[in-house]
């Protein structure tokens, strides 16, 4: 498990029923997913919406790399198709790594409807608990978004499937430490909501942050020198950088688990942050609600 | 026509009191908007410092392509933003509050606020068309301002007739936010790029059926010297003349909606 356990109050006043919940954390995953499949059922317009947003963006992508790459082709050392992939894999790969919607949007919607403290009286721990939740909408938008999507690029746009075997596996590993990294810092900014009450400021900042540091747009490895080296030593590489790149086997072998490393350094470095932030701001509600 | 006027003035200056309060917000926009768009167009600064140029295009072309846009999507929101309530006035039944009253519902739609957090688009795209204009050499004469004045306008009353096209939408659907919000990416490529890369189809789709090439791509193409690309030479010049082709259209959409919204009675 990633996440740090502490002695926390929350848990420890409802110890009998956690160890009923604990020994099921996966139907309570799939409890979140069905929830999330439901509320897409009923916004279907804005099921739609999504899809059609995020084709149209593959295609665009596509268009741009294949534009580019046609006219100088040997700017880096991989091909057209590979380029062409990496663009539009990132597309659908932010449909479960949402750093626009995502955890810190659920808490500080219900922190500013004062639903919050429901959560809070949930008898699981509340990091824990909003990481169900998120894994149970990704679930969701994983079958609902990501894989049509993965396919209509596949058979229609030029996706390539990965370049190997190793890589497929080595891709889905990474895009585990991926994932549980996009829930972590989401998870710190929604905290940042218990004291401020708002996010919006602080959100369009680490909006642009993501999508200039995390190589969902452009992969890294087309920055200038100075700013590529200061990219991959932050977290945000490790979202969308380190998984495409082993996908289109840029990125192999000793490097790859290097990446891998990094990804894995930042998931214990921020579950340790987590850890502590979140004690503090639990203590911090309490004085604020006692 | 001066009643009418004298209205909206009315309408302006009461929101515009409303407006007062809400400063920090506006200076969080600032800092939003432009955060955002720097990142974009800092990325595509690095693929052109690698690429050199995109379908010919170089990065400054880019910005201007960028940025006029910007500056249309900011002037459309200051005086149209509110068009995207229709669809809640429709759904919870506050539009019969703007049949009753003796003035043209879609003039108190407009009219419910000039919003003026949208300058933040206005400030940062004059910045990035300044920037533009210095680095690419330009040296407009006279017409060539006139031009440029005129194709801002009407584009800028263009995007508010797709806007409201889309929106009187609600009209039959109740919700028109999903087929606004279906054009983002639509907009996104266009805003960014010369639209040719897109191929054939998307270039007809964005020209005759939802015309947001009319809102940088075409004017740029006149103002950057670049009218030979376009797929018909009147094209560039088109801008006023699709503003008021789509107006009328979408004004009838949206008498349609009306008349429709009466005959149903809820």
């Amino acid at each position: 498990m990633w996440w740090p356990k502490s002695p926390d109050r929350q848990i420890s006043m409802f110890s009998v029923t956690i160890s009923s919940i604990i020994r099921r954390p996966i139907s309570v995953v799939f409890a979140f997913a069905k929830i999330a499949f439901q509320t897409r059922i009923a916004y279907r317009s804005a099921y739609w919406m999504t899809l059609i947003n995020m084709l149209v963006r593959m295609f665009a992508v596509g268009a741009v790399w294949d534009i580019l790459m046609r006219s100088k082709p040997d700017v880096t050392d991989i091909n057209r198709a590979a380029m062409i992939s990496y663009g539009m894999l990132a597309v659908v790969l932010a449909q479960v790594l949402t750093w626009w919607d995502g955890p810190h949007v659920y808490v500080i919607d219900r922190i500013r409807q004062g639903t919050i403290t429901t959560d809070l009286r949930w008898p699981i721990y509340f990091p824990i608990q909003i990481f169900a939740r998120s894994l149970g909408d990704s679930l969701a938008a994983l079958i609902t978004c990501v894989i049509p999507g993965y396919l209509f690029g596949l058979v229609l746009l030029g996706l390539q499937p990965p370049v190997s075997l190793a890589a497929a596996s080595l891709f889905l590993c990474s895009l585990v430490f991926s994932y549980v990294l996009m829930f972590q810092l989401n998870f710190l900014l929604g905290l940042i909501g218990f004291y401020t009450l708002r996010i919006t400021g602080v959100g369009h900042f680490y909006h642009g942050i993501i999508t200039l540091f995390s190589g969902v747009v452009v992969p890294l490895w087309l920055f200038p020198p100075a700013l590529r080296a200061i990219a991959n030593m932050l977290p945000f590489s490790g979202l969308f950088s380190t998984p495409v790149s082993v996908y289109i086997g840029k990125l192999t072998g000793i490097d790859g688990g290097l990446r891998l490393f990094h990804q894995a350094t930042w998931t214990l470095i921020l579950s340790i942050i987590i850890g502590l932030v979140w004690r503090r701001t639990y203590h911090y509600i309490s004085v604020q609600g006692g | 026509m001066l009643r009418v006027w004298r209205i909206y003035k009315a309408y302006i200056r009461i929101n515009w009191l409303v407006n007062l309060e809400y400063r920090i917000n506006a200076l969080l926009g600032l800092v939003g908007v432009t955060t955002l768009n720097l990142v974009d167009i800092a990325l595509i600064g690095f693929v052109l410092s690698r690429f050199e140029t995109i379908a010919g295009w170089s990065f400054w072309e880019i910005v201007f392509l960028t940025f006029f846009y910007i500056i249309v999507l900011g002037l459309e929101n200051i005086f149209a933003v509110h068009l995207l309530d229709l669809e809640e006035h429709i759904r919870s039944g506050t539009f019969d509050r703007f049949l009753l009253r003796p003035v043209s519902p879609l003039l108190q739609l407009l009219g419910q606020e000039l919003t003026v957090r949208y300058v933040d688009h206005l400030i940062l795209g004059s910045i990035g068309i300044y920037l533009a204009y210095v680095n690419l050499g330009l040296h407009w004469s006279w017409s060539q301002w006139i031009m440029f004045l005129v194709a801002l306008f009407s584009s800028v009353v263009l995007l508010g007739a797709l806007v409201l096209a889309l929106c009187s939408l609600a009209f039959w659907t109740v919700r028109s936010s999903p087929f606004v919000f279906s054009t983002i990416e639509i907009q996104e490529a266009v805003q960014h790029y010369p639209i040719t890369i897109f191929g054939r189809p998307f270039v007809f789709a964005v020209t005759f059926v939802l015309p947001f090439a009319f809102m940088n791509y075409y004017p740029a193409l006149v103002l950057l010297g670049r009218q030979s690309e376009a797929i018909h030479p009147f094209l560039p010049y088109a801008s006023p003349l699709a503003a008021v082709i789509f107006s009328l259209i979408a004004f009838a959409i949206w008498r349609m909606g009306i008349n429709r919204y009466e005959s149903t009675g809820t």
